[in-house]
């Protein structure tokens, strides 16, 4: 497993606290966007596009940590935008770490290198940089040429400052299991923890909706990825999501189980779908009408949903749900060579 | 893929309440700043970021331009509605990007 023994206890004795209180809705990662701007445009990607003053505005610490203590998921992602261009980014961050959260810190890493002198090596602390693929695939799914060399040389940088590191990749439709095998390859090479994928989705506000994977082309997709799996390869993905990506379980979304917070407030009813805000956590786990939501429910919007942030946390919560779910995922952590 | 023609510049008649509802989902669904007329004559001109149209009084809520701070407004104080700022996500789609790779590739620049 590329996840430390440490943070997998903090998960597991924090689903297992909730189970025994009998909390049924729970959060298990706060995606917290302390910003929207970014020095990147991907065409993917819908987070950015607001008028500039809504760009230029920042969350304060102050209300970083308001919103992580509201919340208290015991991790924290910390999306965006790009987050390093937050002119706190160091403070909310070491805000966080005094906090015991585990935090991914999301970047397309092109500060990377400049920024992390500032930062100190923590085990709560991992840096989450996103590449989606190998050198073409990634530069063209951020529409610039170059950034695939940048995000490489800043992994090696933090790797060697002795930085926890993770890499994050969305997979589009049409992407080559082949290529892919050869950049995990890569990824493992220069000293990730883990990868992390998830397949795209059509997000109502995103600007691809024709790229993005439908259902079984994603299960397809990722049954060719998996196929013939390295144990070199590390994936920082539960056993029991991975055998949901490859059709082989089946899952209902989470939706609440990575709760969104940003300049808005708290976004509902999830980090993918944008239906309007409410200013406190617990308005948003009472006063959502959460059966609207999820494959289910039949809301067009979820019909092919697969992405982790709403099924992550159902197979986490499967996994520690019941003897039959642990089972489950050792089974599955054995069947992959984990 | 064809790209959905953008909302910018839209002035919509407000004339009966299924208009004004229909406008107001539009105008938080839209990309950019809106110009609101309120029926007391002042203006008020930002991006639209929330909506409850279930509320027993459905509001708005937005973030003006010139101001930081987040406020209210009230459905039934709404006069008018002026897609006024750009639309941020207008010829942002994949389709659109693809075609100017391809340009840049007929052109031998990638």
């Amino acid at each position: 497993m590329a996840v430390p023994v440490s943070q997998m206890w903090t998960v597991a004795s924090y689903v297992l606290g909730q189970k025994f209180r009998g909390i049924k809705r729970y959060p298990l990662v706060l995606m917290l966007e302390p910003l929207f701007r970014c020095n990147l445009a991907c065409a993917g990607c819908g987070k950015i596009q607001y008028p500039g003053h809504i760009l230029r505005k920042n969350l304060t610490p102050e209300q970083c940590f308001a919103a992580v203590d509201e919340c208290g998921a015991p991790m924290v992602s910390i999306p965006g935008g790009e987050p390093l261009m937050h002119p706190q980014i160091v403070e909310i961050v070491e805000g966080l770490v005094k906090r015991k959260k585990y935090i991914y810190l999301c970047t397309n890493a092109i500060l990377l290198e400049e920024k992390l002198p500032q930062f100190k090596p923590s085990k709560y602390l991992t840096f989450s940089i996103h590449m989606d693929g190998p050198k073409k695939e990634h530069d063209f799914a951020v529409c610039k040429e170059g950034v695939y060399d940048i995000a490489v040389s800043a992994i090696k940088a933090a790797v060697k400052g002795g930085f926890r590191v993770t890499t994050n990749t969305t997979l589009f439709d049409g992407s080559d299991p082949e290529h892919f095998h050869r950049f995990f390859d890569d990824m493992m090479a220069l000293g990730v923890e883990g990868m992390m994928l998830s397949p795209g989705y059509s997000y109502q506000k995103a600007p691809d909706q024709e790229h993005f994977l439908h259902r079984q082309k994603t299960m397809t997709l990722f049954q060719g990825l998996l196929k013939g799996r390295k144990k070199s390869w590390k994936f920082n993905l539960s056993p029991l999501f991975l055998e949901f990506l490859q059709g082989k379980v089946e899952f209902e979304c989470t939706p609440w189980g990575n709760p969104t917070y940003n300049i808005f407030g708290w976004q509902k009813p999830c980090y993918l779908l944008q239906e309007g805000y409410v200013q406190t956590f617990k308005e948003l786990i009472d006063d959502t009408k959460w059966e609207n939501y999820g494959q289910r429910s039949g809301n067009e919007k979820c019909k092919d949903c697969m992405v982790h942030c709403g099924y992550e946390p159902t197979a986490v919560n499967e996994t520690f749900g019941s003897f039959r779910g642990m089972a489950k995922t050792i089974g599955a952590a054995l069947a992959h060579g984990l | 893929m064809t790209e959905e023609k953008s909302l910018e510049k839209w002035v919509p008649s407000l004339a009966g309440r299924d208009e004004l509802y229909d406008a107001l989902n539009k105008a938080f669904e839209y990309r950019g700043d809106i110009t609101i007329t309120l029926k007391d004559g002042s203006k008020v001109t930002g991006y639209i970021f929330n909506r409850d149209a279930d509320a027993s009084e459905p509001y708005i809520d937005l973030y003006p331009a010139d101001r930081d701070e987040k406020i209210k407004v009230l459905y039934k104080d709404v006069a008018a509605l002026n897609f006024s700022g750009i639309d941020t996500a207008s010829g942002k789609s994949w389709a659109a990007w693809i075609a100017k790779y391809k340009a840049k590739e007929q052109a031998g620049t990638v």
